[in-house]
């Protein structure tokens, strides 16, 4: 990890003293985030955990943003880039750098509430990178479900556990044939600081990047064994680390012994009521999944 | 209607005009500083620095970590600087040790341990040291100490005495220096020049020698009496005896003897089958040189392998040289004819384990066997020449009344090495000599050697060392590192370099060394796999997961520190340390 | 000079390229879609420099005419009825942003049951978004307009959205002749926007839409885009007055009003019915009946002192509109009745609801309805002060 830090800035564009939940991803997260898309760069959050550090007084990050609505997140990214595009045009602006548009948004505000402003900003490929945080629930609201809740999560809408699948928005995503697709843990920072490079890097168009990121108030574990969770989650296979690259698929991690889904499982309260036969479904899904993939 | 500072005060029920908020319901910059999100922690987490089980397990306290870490980074003669300020013959050690350090070794749970053993005689072979003509004189003001007896013990109180600048005087009986690592140990395990150069390297801190002597016959007591000081250390050679019938014929021969006369250049003529009692490093030894000096050896145990008390490596190298081992067999008779060895009559036995501790051995009469041998050679265990003591201590009982720590018996006079009861090994008696120079330098400034004994070891109840005891280092309060602590996802199995010995064929009298060693290759790659445990090496996983950014970088010390006015105390950094160099204390209410 | 014939829609068109909207994110519904697609035309062919955006539903339109106006970009956007009423959490946004957008309304009946005819109901249900609305009557209106709004918008008294609103097919779909205008001199009424209050801007980073966490200054966000509303109404006055130095064309303010100093009874009237109203009115005046007419200009802010002041010792007031708050009365009658409560004297309000769905008011039906009103006030007789006129089976 020496080197990942040696080469980002020690320069901090997300500031302590942000009210998150002590443990929460989302502070690494956007941590990682402000150090690789730097000081010129507009970000757009949406109504969720991650709106409560930027957008209440004090602000803990230091670079602009723009909160509108829950379900109008990429429309942030929409309006921005067609803004900054006519500005220039026309000479207006004031700085010649480039500026990086990006939005961060819950997993509810992107595939719930905001699955068509999602789709609508993807199709028309406007210019700028979409982080979709995804604690697999409604979680600044209080634990309730979304399309993102994975199959027998306890939640406080699906109080016997979810019945339904997960919604599987990366994939969604690739459909809409966006230059880049990618997921990411927090427990591979590397991995998902080489990916939003590359998608900074990239030229205009539509990135996506969906992080995994366990929630240690609403999956019911410590809160010391955040990045612990997410490193399971990856090595059970239940999150697959790839990207899509112009409808490439790249597999960007393989655990080289892949461990029982029963391991990632059982760290978590909300997974607590799980049967055996439950976990062997999810088992089952796990293989389907990375055969269907490979 | 917009003023330049934030008016959105900390306080927000401040008396603010509506003409005063700035328009657009804006919140300008990031003051997140204002919030000491501190507050709502209840534990904290500690950088700290834990004793590692390696040097915890070291009878020497030996800094590996630091040594490895120094290793890795190509210093060797600094690394080798470190090891001789605990143990003056890393390049002893390094050969004949039984790596107790690599038994802790936190590396061994998770693959194979590191290795400690076999890099600290690389450092010691690596570094070029000129030792000729280096040795220093001490100022002829300090006290005088005397040391008699010049084997592993001896030697190590001589070198530490003498870094100290006292004016030590060694009295060895023999006509060469080494005592049992002379003797003792064979060339082909520790070859002679490696020895003579550690003996060389112990001598220049102002050792002055005075061989051959022996105490009490070219010298006398009342020329020792007449220093400051005095450090027994006259080990262990006297054998002890089988105690059957035919034991005084010809063609048997103590395990001691026998090493000592083939070490020191002599020949005995063994015959073609040699039988071999005990299961000690001595048996051993012994087997392995009957078997270069062309005879064929078998060892006779009479407890299984498992209880062996044979270093593991030295049986399992008598086992790749071909030499059998006949376990639980116990002699009872040596047939002589016209004097001479001609057979040995042994019973089976049968062990039975009695709770705790060693099993007893219970012999299985009718059992009864005999073999022809031409020669047998007993090495079931030694002890102290009582011949050679002081006068005060001959008519004592079995035990040696003086301690390393106090001379009860006799003001001045400390004792060490074999002699005492402790564990028989190289380092144990390197480290009572190291523990006899310390109380030595407690005596001689007037100081009670019994109130000081734990304030020198390291850690709790680890090994005395010379570094704390020197530098008077407070302990460290964090408790040692244990594998729960080790994070083992930042880790890779990797295997033990391989180490190269020499070919069975080449195993003949001229007693070559068989360990050949690490080249530098290989010990960068085996001092790679050391974990660091229980000190931070600097990864920067805390600064790099860390939610809130509370780790930040003391630039002048090089090292991370934690921001405590905003720590959460989520104990993701502590969790994610591979090294288990950070610790969660409870937060107490002030 | 320049003239031709347009409709509404296009003249808006025409209003948008003359004001050089910079981001212009629309989603098509009827009857605004020829509006867009004029502004598309413009863009095509160069003679307007913008950013289309097409958008997927009118909620995101509304959203990327936030962020392009909070990165310092003029934006533009249109709608209609069931999308105006989709994008109605995101006008609250805009407002409360103090973001100068301009929107055309071009009014539609909300269904159900679906109609895709005009009447006012769409525009005036979002009323309590602290939008600043503005209707007009004609296509020479809504081109003028679009450029006053901004002006007006843009103006660091005010700082509101503005929403010009038209009513659909009858004002957007009918081809009038119009005096188009020297781009020259509207880029001299007319300068880019530069804001200092609300910008993304790296430089100076600010967080735009802060989230309240207690009641903290929630009141005086609120209070000030009252004052900002307050002093619109000295703004709309200001813009129009210079706009008419230029342009030689006025409109009166905040509203048109003539006849009324000998009044007894007035017909206040806004969009489209206006321009049959004051035919009326005319018509009725050359008879020697004393007759006025108001037209009201500005719903919002809605011009309290001016209706005050002209219409406090009148005797009657018949409130003609094109929209119902079902369960109550027409909108423009609940707010005059209210603007006027206080008045000694006052006159009684009478509120005519008219022409729902798009239903065609005419000159006659205009006629007996003022007919009625001076009648009732003659008579001193007490009438049902809500009358829905025009309907089948009502009489």
């Amino acid at each position: 990890m020496r080197a990942l830090a040696e080469r980002l800035p020690r320069e901090e564009f997300f500031r302590s003293g942000h009210p998150l939940c002590p443990g929460c991803p989302g502070g690494t997260l956007w941590r990682l985030t402000g150090k690789v898309l730097g000081k010129n760069s507009i970000c757009t959050v949406s109504a969720s955990c991650l709106a409560l550090p930027s957008h209440v007084y004090p602000s803990a990050l230091t670079t602009p943003s723009l909160y509108l609505s829950m379900s109008t997140t990429p429309a942030g990214i929409t309006g921005v880039s067609a803004a900054l595009k006519i500005l220039k045009r026309k000479g207006r602006l004031k700085t010649y750098e480039p500026i990086h548009i990006y939005a961060i948004s819950g997993d509810g505000s992107a595939a719930d509430i905001g699955m068509a402003c999602l789709s609508g900003a993807a199709e028309r490929n406007d210019d700028g990178i979409f982080i979709c945080f995804d604690n697999e629930a409604y979680m600044n609201t209080g634990i309730q479900r979304s399309s993102c809740t994975p199959l027998g999560s306890w939640t406080t809408s699906t109080l016997k556990g979810k019945t339904e699948k997960k919604k599987d928005l990366p994939e969604i995503m690739v459909a809409h044939h966006i230059p880049y697709v990618a997921t990411a843990s927090m427990a591979f920072p590397e991995d998902y600081v080489k990916k939003l490079e590359k998608a900074r890097d990239m030229g205009c168009g539509f990135k996506y990047i969906h992080v995994h990121s366990p929630c240690p108030t609403g999956w019911r574990f410590p809160e010391r064994k955040t990045i612990e969770v997410s490193r399971l989650a990856v090595e059970c296979g239940l999150f697959i680390l790839y990207e899509v690259i112009y409808d490439q698929y790249q597999i960007t991690y393989r655990p080289k012994v892949r461990r029982p889904v029963e391991d990632y499982l059982k760290t978590q309260g909300r997974f607590a009521h799980l049967t055996r036969e439950d976990m062997e479904k999810i088992q089952r899904q796990v293989e389907e999944r990375w055969q269907a993939l490979e | 209607m917009r003023i330049e500072k934030n008016a959105l005060g900390p306080n927000s029920d401040q008396l603010f005009s509506y003409l005063e908020v700035p328009i657009g319901s804006v919140i300008i910059g990031a003051d997140s500083y204002l919030r000491r999100t501190g507050q709502w922690r209840y534990t904290r987490p500690l950088l700290v620095e834990r004793v590692p089980p390696c040097q915890m397990g070291c009878p020497l306290g030996i800094p590996i970590r630091e040594v490895i870490g120094l290793i890795k980074q190509k210093e060797y003669e600094e690394a080798l600087k470190l090891i001789k300020e605990e143990n003056p013959f890393p390049g002893i050690c390094g050969r004949v040790c039984y790596h107790p350090c690599e038994v802790n070794c936190l590396r061994g749970e998770f693959d194979e341990p590191t290795d400690i053993n076999t890099l600290e005689r690389f450092v010691s072979d690596r570094v070029n040291e000129n030792l000729q003509g280096h040795g220093k004189s001490p100022d002829p003001s300090s006290k005088r100490v005397a040391v008699i007896g010049g084997g592993p013990a001896g030697l190590s109180s001589a070198y530490f005495l003498g870094r100290m600048g006292y004016q030590v005087t060694l009295y060895e009986a023999m006509q060469f220096l080494g005592g049992m690592l002379r003797i003792g140990i064979p060339a082909y395990r520790l070859p002679r020049d490696v020895l003579n150069r550690e003996i060389q390297g112990a001598l220049n801190q102002g050792v002055k020698v005075v061989a051959p002597a022996l105490v009490g016959r070219d010298v006398t007591w009342e020329v020792i009496q007449g220093y400051d000081a005095v450090f027994v250390a006259i080990g262990n050679h006297k054998s002890t005896k089988l105690h059957i019938p035919g034991e005084e014929a010809e063609g048997v021969f103590s395990g001691i003897d026998f090493l000592r006369k083939v070490n020191m250049g002599g020949s005995i003529s063994l015959g073609e089958k040699v039988a071999i009692i005990g299961g000690g490093n001595t048996a051993i030894d012994v087997a392995r040189v009957v078997s270069r000096l062309g005879s064929k050896p078998v060892i006779f145990y009479r407890r299984d392998r498992k209880e062996m008390p044979a270093f593991e490596d030295e049986i399992r190298e008598a086992e790749e040289e071909g030499i059998p081992i006949q376990f639980l067999t116990v002699p009872i008779n040596i047939h002589t004819e016209k004097g001479r060895v001609k057979g040995l009559e042994c019973q089976r036995t049968i062990l039975k384990s009695e709770g705790d501790g060693r099993s007893r051995i219970v012999v299985l009469g009718g059992s009864n066997f005999t073999i022809d041998v031409d020669a047998v050679i007993y090495a079931i265990g030694e002890e102290v020449d009582r011949s050679y003591l002081p006068p005060k201590w001959e008519k004592a009982g079995d035990e040696i009344p003086i301690s390393p720590i106090s001379s009860i018996e006799e003001p001045g006079f400390f004792a060490g090495g074999d002699m005492i009861s402790q564990q028989k090994t190289v380092v144990h008696a390197i480290a009572s000599g190291k523990l006899g120079a310390i109380s030595i330098d407690l005596y001689l400034k007037g100081k009670k050697a019994e109130d000081f004994p734990d304030s020198v070891r390291i850690g709790q109840n680890g090994p005395i060392s010379m570094r704390v005891y020197l530098n008077h280092q407070s302990q460290t309060a964090f408790r040692g590192v244990s594998f729960a602590d080790i994070n083992t996802a930042y880790f890779y199995p990797q295997p033990r370099p391989l180490l190269s010995k020499l070919r069975l064929d080449n195993r003949d009298s001229y007693f070559c060394e068989v360990n050949l060693g690490l080249g530098e290759d290989q010990a960068l790659e085996a001092a790679g796999r050391c974990f660091h445990c229980g000190c931070c090496m600097l990864c920067e996983n805390c600064y790099i997961f860390c939610p809130d950014g509370v780790v930040h970088k003391n630039i002048d010390e090089g090292k991370n520190v934690i921001d405590y006015d905003y720590c959460k105390g989520c104990g993701i950094c502590q969790n994610e340390c591979p090294v288990g160099a950070i610790g969660m204390e409870i937060e107490l209410e002030e | 000079m320049d003239r031709g014939m347009v409709t509404g829609n296009y003249a808006a068109a025409h209003g948008v390229k003359y004001a050089r909207a910079e981001v212009i994110p629309v989603y098509p519904i009827t009857p605004q879609t020829s509006l867009m697609e004029k502004i598309i035309e413009f863009i095509n062919n160069g003679e307007l420099d913008a950013e289309f955006v097409p958008v997927e539903s009118e909620h995101t339109a509304m959203a990327v005419a936030i962020a392009a106006e909070a990165m310092g970009a003029r934006s533009f956007t249109a709608s209609s009825a069931q999308g105006l009423v989709y994008m109605h959490e995101m006008l609250f946004v805009a407002s409360g942003m103090r973001l100068p957008i301009v929107m055309c309304i071009v009014n539609r009946s909300i269904g159900a049951p679906n109609s895709l005819l005009g009447d006012l109901q769409d525009s005036l249900d979002i009323r309590d978004a602290s939008w600043i609305q503005l209707y007009a009557e004609n296509a020479q209106e809504i081109m003028d307009m679009v450029i006053q709004a901004y002006k007006i918008a843009e103006d660091k008294r005010v700082l509101l959205p503005v929403a010009i609103c038209y009513e659909g097919i009858i004002i957007s779909h009918c081809m009038e002749p119009v005096t188009f205008l020297d781009q020259q001199k509207v880029d001299q009424f007319l300068s880019d926007y530069c804001p200092d209050h609300v910008l993304l801007d790296p430089e100076r980073p600010t967080h735009v839409q802060a989230i309240l966490t207690d009641d903290a200054y929630y009141m005086e966000y609120k209070y000030q885009q009252q004052v900002a509303m307050e002093n619109a109404k000295l703004v709309i006055e200001e813009v129009d007055q210079n706009f008419g130095n230029i342009f030689s064309r006025r409109y009166g303010g905040l509203l048109e009003a003539f006849g009324t100093e000998d009044a007894e009874v007035v017909l206040l009237t806004l969009g489209s019915i206006s321009s049959t109203a004051r035919r009326v009115v005319r018509d009725l005046r050359e008879k020697g009946i004393l007759i006025g007419f108001v037209k009201l200009r500005s719903f919002r802010p809605f011009p309290r002192e001016v209706l005050q002041s002209l219409l406090a010792r009148l005797k009657g007031v018949a409130v003609i509109e094109r929209d119902a708050s079902i369960g109550s009365g027409g909108v423009i009658y609940t707010e005059l009745s209210s603007a006027l409560y206080m008045n000694e004297p006052k006159p009684k309000i009478i509120n005519y609801i008219v022409g729902l769905g798009g239903r065609e008011v005419t000159y006659e039906a205009l006629k007996v309805l003022a007919e009625k009103t001076l009648w009732m006030v003659k008579t001193e007789t007490t009438v049902q002060p809500i009358q829905w006129i025009g309907v089948r089976g009502l009489s």
